[in-house]
């Protein structure tokens, strides 16, 4: 090995840890393989089901959600960087407004929800139905752990006098992951035919 | 906190909106032969999350392999219900 290559995996650094990317790695795999079930479906026999019924979700309220998603994962980022900087009060805004998009994400996305059920639109309707709630349900819980994350950051960032970045990363990396997801999910179910 | 909105993370966000609002506006046309461009958007996106806002792109090669291995994994996967 050279001194150069040393140097570089010396500097090379996992964010988080070890054990948070195995958990999000393998959260990955496992949504991935949903993914491409749906994906099947969406171009088999149920084509024109799928087609049909794709007509009746709000792509508008779905762009909107990716929006705010998309904002609080940059709040979150920008938080880590705060932390870095030991600017612990602007740190800690940042983590309440990240949070903040994710209830509006939630909101929101409760609104589809009630809105569906209110046509008469529910899990038993048809194929597609049945995968967009629970598509998008598993994607809420996760919303929800990842705001239990935020409550631990923000909780560290009040509480010690010496917040731990790893920790802040940790939140990050998980927050992030439910980011991305939904960027699959929104592409899948609300745009692609 | 508004001198954090000057850097490359904000830079990013302004890439992302953009190829969100770039791939709605192609999704809702509604053309079959869109689904692909659209899905890869959503994978560049999610790439460009992992590296730059996860961080991985300063991370060791076990984690950069297996976060493109994953991206790429999804391109096969979900593109191949649309080869035939």
């Amino acid at each position: 090995m050279t001194i150069a290559q040393a140097t570089q995996i010396e500097s090379e650094h996992v964010p988080g840890d070890k054990d948070v990317w195995v958990f999000v790695l393998g959260e990955m795999v496992i949504f991935s393989s949903y993914f491409f079930v749906y994906a099947c479906l969406n171009r088999s026999v149920n084509e024109p089901v799928f087609a049909a019924s794709r007509h009746h979700l709000n792509q508008t309220l779905a762009l909107v959600n990716t929006l705010i998603l998309l904002t609080s994962s940059l709040l979150i980022a920008l938080s880590v960087q705060a932390t870095r900087k030991r600017d612990y009060r602007v740190a800690t805004r940042f983590v309440e407004l990240g949070a903040g998009c994710g209830v509006l994400f939630l909101l929101l996305k409760g609104y589809e929800w009630y809105a569906k059920l209110s046509q008469g639109i529910t899990l038993g309707t048809n194929a597609f139905f049945m995968h967009y709630f629970v598509m998008t349900g598993v994607h809420v819980l996760h919303v929800l752990i990842g705001l239990v994350f935020l409550a631990i950051l923000r909780l560290e960032l009040r509480t010690r006098a010496q917040p731990r970045v790893s920790l802040m990363e940790v939140g990050a990396t998980y927050w992030h992951m439910v980011d991305f997801l939904w960027f699959l999910i929104f592409a899948l179910l609300y745009l692609m035919r | 906190m508004t001198a954090y909105f000057r850097g490359p993370l904000f830079y990013t966000w302004l890439f992302l909106v953009s190829a969100t609002l770039a791939s709605a506006l192609l999704g809702l046309e509604g053309k079959a032969g869109v689904a692909l461009i659209v899905l890869l958007i959503a994978l560049v996106k999610c790439r460009v999350v992992i590296r730059t806002y996860m961080e991985v792109h300063a991370a060791p090669r076990w984690l950069r392999r297996s976060c493109d291995a994953w991206l790429l994994g999804n391109a096969l996967m979900l593109s191949s219900p649309y080869w035939s």
